[in-house]
């Protein structure tokens, strides 16, 4: 091996003791970042499936929605959030749920938002409009969107095509389940409807 | 590692990608056509720059360079820039497939493409093979890159069910998150029915445990190929487990734990090693034009008439379901295989050692040559 091979090997070697030290740098930061800011994309992460899931009593809370469709004969009939979104994979349903249909406590978003001036409000929306986005619809909700009430429509002609559909009542409950000695039980408490008028 | 093992290792990535990833339900990319902007609320990433996901075009030519770049894998032309294209383009597409508040962690599909891209996977079975002679050895550290990646990976699903609450005598977590999945998700399986109604306590309590035991394992075990090895094969029958009770198949984990496989060792099969010099001859006369026309022929056969793997197997069945089940249980099967012979080859030194002692001692009592028991050499 000559002088020139030799240090082309060392840099090389240099490079890849780097690769692994930032790795090594990075993931803890990674970490960081996702359990007390928000889960990024890409990240180096696997589903943790946090939590006990089960309590000591063997009960089991999440909250659900049931879709009431109303139709023009005044008729109505109750499908489930996985129907409503089978054109999304089983993955997503629930959170598209949640950002479209869900109300969140934080209310109408507010004026100040992004700050006071009329040059701070519109620097965030300009420049990264996507995270403006995901503040406002994962933490505020000021009624369904009317592009979602367009998409509700269009939904309800695919999955009722020989009826009307007037109105969608989605309503949120909390569900809880209880399994015990391989019986299943459950209590549900509702939470919240949200309308939308067709 | 073996140079054939590595090309082994590209071809099975590139045909799970081509079997797999193509969701027979929801197209992967091209679903989100189907939603409004109104449900766009991107994670910090890529996704923030944009005020609305892109329109369907975009979508359909990402999943069409995904295609592409994973035939160019296939055949192994250009490997390393096939490979180092197909991540960038699956980090891209997913970025926005992602923008709709879930991320599905299949991030270790990427992690392998970019990681292997280094590790002279190209060298045989491949277009690259056949152009010329590699001069110097392949690279380890892709390999160790891979392991550490995966280790610290399975430890960010690991580290949080510790510290909240799994390995608690009195909760059953795995129990929570079946029933979560069965009720809230709206996937049912046969397996989570029978497994609530007649898995006993302790053997949920032993699932929990189980689970974050595996998860953690992988970080220590990245530091040793067997241990590594041991662990790839107990995990390989762990997301089985998961697969027939949550109807998740997290096929970018198999996929990523191939690539420490031997897989050289089943060339010993003739039919086998035929039909991988087959493959080579054939990927040799592959040329550079013919990808982007592969590609977008697949891309549209998929989004026509989708996952044609799924369609076959359609006839048995849910064929995504079967799809996934099968490869499922040849993944748990192949890991306990190993399990077995691993233990085999490290009990068989022992076992030798005292069979020699018994064979001396037997001989002596009889009275001939140790380790004979008294018999002629020749018969």
């Amino acid at each position: 091996m000559n002088d020139t091979e030799a240090a082309r090997t060392s840099r090389t070697e240099r490079r890849i003791q780097w690769l692994f030290a930032a790795v090594v740098i990075v993931f803890p930061l990674q970490f960081w970042f996702t359990k007390h800011v928000a889960e990024p994309y890409p990240a180096l992460l696997l589903p943790s499936f946090e939590g006990a899931g089960l309590d000591a009593a063997g009960r089991y809370a999440t909250e659900l929605a049931d879709v009431v469709v109303t139709f023009s004969d005044g008729q109505s009939r109750t499908i489930g959030l996985r129907r409503l979104f089978a054109e999304a994979p089983s993955s997503q349903f629930e959170a598209m749920s949640r950002i479209g249909l869900h109300p969140k406590a934080g209310g109408p978003p507010p004026t100040n938002l992004w700050g006071r001036t009329a040059l701070e409000k519109a620097i965030p929306p300009r420049l990264v409009p996507g995270f403006v986005l995901r503040k406002t619809r994962l933490y505020y909700w000021a009624g369904v969107d009317p592009a979602t009430v367009d998409w509700m429509r269009g939904r309800m002609k695919e999955l009722f095509p020989e009826r009307t559909a007037v109105r969608v009542d989605v309503v949120w409950y909390m569900q809880v389940y209880t399994w015990q000695d391989g019986r299943r039980s459950g209590e549900r408490t509702p939470v919240d409807t949200v309308v939308v008028p067709l | 590692m073996d140079e054939r093992s590595l090309a082994i290792g590209r071809i099975i990535f590139a045909l799970a990608l081509l079997a797999l990833w193509f969701d027979p339900n929801n197209p992967r990319y091209l679903w989100i056509a189907k939603f409004p902007e109104s449900f766009y609320a991107p994670p910090p990433g890529l996704g923030f720059f944009l005020h609305r996901p892109p329109p369907a075009l975009v979508m359909w030519l990402l999943m069409a360079g995904v295609f592409t770049f994973t035939i160019g894998l296939l055949v192994g032309w250009k490997t390393r820039v096939m490979g180092l294209a197909l991540a960038a383009t699956m980090l891209i597409g997913n970025s926005f497939e992602y923008s709709f508040g879930k991320i599905n962690h299949d991030s270790l599909t990427i992690v392998v493409a970019l990681t292997m891209s280094f590790s002279g996977w190209e060298r045989a079975y491949s277009a690259d093979a056949r152009r010329g002679p590699f001069r110097d050895e392949p690279p380890a550290w892709p390999l160790a890159l891979l392991a550490l990646l995966i280790g610290l990976a399975m430890f960010s699903a690991g580290w949080p069910k510790l510290m909240s609450g799994w390995l608690d005598p009195s909760t059953q977590s795995a129990k929570g998150h079946v029933i979560a999945n069965l009720y809230a998700t709206e996937r049912p399986t046969a397996g989570a029915s029978l497994a609530l109604t007649y898995g006993p306590t302790w053997l949920w309590e032993l699932l929990d445990w189980g689970t974050v035991g595996i998860e953690l394992a992988f970080l220590p075990a990245a530091f040793s190929k067997r241990a590594l090895r041991i662990v790839c094969a107990l995990a390989a029958c762990f997301h089985a487990g998961i697969h027939f009770t949550m109807d998740i198949f997290f096929y970018p984990n198999l996929v990523a734990y191939g690539m420490f496989v031997d897989w050289e060792r089943g060339l010993e099969v003739g039919g086998l090693r035929r039909a991988m010099e087959w493959w080579g001859r054939t990927a040799g006369r592959v040329r550079g034009w013919m990808l982007p026309v592969a590609g977008t022929l697949v891309a549209g056969v998929y989004s026509i008439s989708g996952n044609p793997v799924v369609t076959v197997l359609d006839a048995g069945g849910d064929g995504r379901w079967v799809r996934d089940s099968v490869l499922a249980m040849t993944a748990a099967a192949a890991g306990v295989v190993f399990l077995v012979w691993s233990v085999g080859s490290r009990l068989r030194p022992a076992f030798t050692a005292a069979a020699g002692r018994l064979f001396r001692m037997q001989g002596g009592i009889a009275g001939g040559r140790p380790g004979h028991l008294g018999h002629h050499p020749d018969v």
